[in-house]
């Protein structure tokens, strides 16, 4: 039993490794992006074509990129205000509470994510400049939305191992 | 007005029981929704939220200074930053602390994080001021309030949020920021000024620099303010926008830190990987402060409480000061971004309807909310830098700490009372 605990968390953060890395390769894109559009439209008069749109889905995916992590790594902004106060039995119903809900959050988002996405497929919806279709991206987005819930559920297996408290 | 009330008690009964504060944001915004529409409604007003903040192109700004932050921290820029401080200060006692505060204002000038800048500070002030024989109570306190500044001196992350979610000018409010900023600094300075004349032997006089010293000190720190001189001159001159500054400023931190020898890539993978964190937590926030503010404005609770101003005949500064002793207790037990998104939408209709101006409103919330970085029980900034000294007591900090506190509260009343310290230089650059 211990093996497969062991081995669905070391997938999990294997797949959290790989969202980070493809995390980070967008942040640069999106830093590359708006240097080249102020320094194309500025010193040669030709922006880069669809910066705006390019940026926000760049946006989009490094956010969405950077939710796994969070989630298994219990690393969303939290108040521990009470913790001394409280025993350790109880900090980890708190914690296991928190990963609970966020399971639930992210699947309801990703539920209303693929709602957003069928429409967008069905009506053809597409960027202003480039024409990128708004379904793929939020294919993406759901996608990573389930991940995330998925990793809510990875972060309970760890509350029995780790130290809860802050005091 | 009930169902709003009873929103706010559940959010905040779920943040103390340890839920995410996004999550418990979220959830309660989407089914107080739910509650007052239907489930359907609610799902689909939540998927448009998230799609609406997350391509929204003002919003690009938070990742590309969060990273140009994290790169300068991680350039150890900072330690040359406080030896030009020193210089500046001089050889007079407690230069060390005056030197920690200056170099934490020109740190926040190009970091748009408290918490960077007081864990960042704190690892290079605190073991030099202990080196020189100052006290840990004033040492340690320095760097938590110094870490302060940088909410308010632009770039501030903070301000970016606050001008995206009211649809405030972030130029303006970058502009507005800088006076207030400035009198932080001197009120700190002031403030370890009052601790030396307390307690005398907190801090002893620090060693001069020789002549050829001063220039080579100096001479570091001209890229870090040539960073700042670009992209806040590139925004007031027309240059670039907000989200092109915030582009360069972090392509200008990168060529900075690669030319220096001591960063690699490794400490480059690792500034990226903090940054994802951060702006991730930033916006799960931001999503469920979302979610949060459509359920809130769908009770019309601005309405009834503008009603009941407008009955109680009460006037508007003493409205405005019930919102400030509201945002200055909230900052004592939540984070600053938290409190930001979890309030702005309810005030600020409420003190725009009164007639105060968009822009100084925005800076007095965060000077309030500042203040609560360095108080207990909460104080981030506390936490970091006993995170960071370890054999600190926090109740040593928080003696050393309340100085600071009245100095930030002596600030904020003078805000209130002169508006135009914050108007002046927006409405100059303005022209």
């Amino acid at each position: 039993m211990k093996i497969q605990v062991d081995n669905e968390n070391s997938i999990l953060d294997r797949v959290e490794s790989v969202c980070v890395n493809m995390a980070c390769l967008a942040l640069i894109v999106l830093v590359a992006l708006t240097v080249c559009d102020v320094l194309g439209r500025n010193f040669m008069n030709s922006p880069v074509p669809g910066t705006t749109e390019l940026s926000e889905i760049c946006l989009a995916v490094v956010v969405f990129l950077g939710f796994p992590g969070l989630a298994l790594r219990k690393a969303h902004i939290m108040v521990d205000l009470l913790d001394c106060l409280t025993s350790e039995r109880w900090k980890r119903g708190q914690v296991m509470l928190g990963a609970v809900l966020g399971f639930l959050a992210f699947t309801g988002l990703a539920y209303s994510m693929t709602d957003l996405l069928l429409q967008a497929y069905y009506s053809d919806d597409v960027t202003l400049q480039l024409q990128i279709p708004l379904a793929a991206v939020l294919f993406v987005l759901s996608v990573l939305c389930v991940m995330t819930a998925i990793s809510f559920l990875g972060s309970l297996r760890r509350v029995k191992d780790q130290e809860v408290s802050s005091c | 007005m009930l169902i709003a009330s009873i929103g706010f008690i559940v959010a905040f009964t779920l943040i103390f029981l340890r839920v995410p504060i996004a999550l418990a944001l979220g959830l309660v915004g989407f089914f107080g929704f739910a509650f007052i529409v239907d489930l359907s409604a609610a799902t689909a007003m939540s998927a448009m939220v998230v799609r609406d903040n997350l391509l929204s192109y003002n919003l690009v700004v938070i990742p590309l200074f969060v990273l140009m932050g994290n790169l300068i921290a991680g350039t150890g820029i900072s330690d040359n930053l406080f030896r030009a401080a020193q210089v500046v200060t001089g050889k007079r006692r407690g230069g060390l602390s005056f030197a920690t505060i200056l170099s934490c204002g020109a740190f926040g000038a190009v970091c748009g994080s408290s918490v960077a800048t007081a864990a960042t500070m704190g690892r290079i002030a605190i073991p030099a001021m202990k080196k020189n024989g100052y006290s840990d109570e004033l040492s340690s306190a320095t760097v938590a309030a110094g870490g302060t500044l940088s909410v308010l001196i632009p770039p501030s992350v903070i301000l970016v949020i606050y001008g995206v979610i009211t649809e405030t000018n972030i130029g303006q409010l970058f502009a507005a920021g800088i006076i207030p900023g400035l009198l932080g600094i001197v009120g700190y300075l002031l403030a370890i000024k009052w601790t030396l004349i307390r307690k005398r032997d907190s801090a002893p006089s620090p060693d001069d620099f020789s002549n050829q010293q001063k220039k080579a000190v100096l001479t570091a720190v001209i890229p870090v303010l040539g960073l700042f001189a670009l992209v806040m001159g590139g925004i007031y001159s027309g240059w670039f926008t907000v989200v092109e500054a915030s582009g360069i400023g972090s392509a200008g931190a990168l060529g900075f830190a690669f030319v220096r020898k001591s960063f690699g890539w490794k400490q480059f993978l690792n500034v990226l990987r903090d940054t994802i964190d951060t702006t991730a937590m930033m916006y799960a926030i931001l999503l469920g402060a979302a979610v949060f503010s459509e359920f809130i404005n769908l009770t019309d609770v601005h309405h009834s409480l503008l009603s009941m101003i407008d009955a109680s005949n009460s006037s508007p500064a003493f409205i405005l000061a019930a919102i400030i002793i509201i945002y200055i207790v909230l900052g004592c037990v939540l984070e600053s971004l938290s409190i930001l998104l979890l309030t702005v939408p309810l005030f600020f209709p409420i003190v725009t309807g009164l007639g105060y101006d968009p822009v100084w409103f925005g800076i007095v919330v965060v000077v309030a909310v500042e203040i609560g970085l360095i108080t207990p029980p909460i104080g981030v900034n506390l936490f970091v830098i006993q995170s960071v000294t370890k054999n600190i007591s926090l109740s040593v900090i928080t003696r050393g700490v309340a100085p600071f506190i009245v100095a930030d509260i002596g600030r904020l009343i003078i805000l209130v009372l002169v508006p135009s310290l914050v108007m002046w230089l927006p409405h100059l650059l303005k022209g």
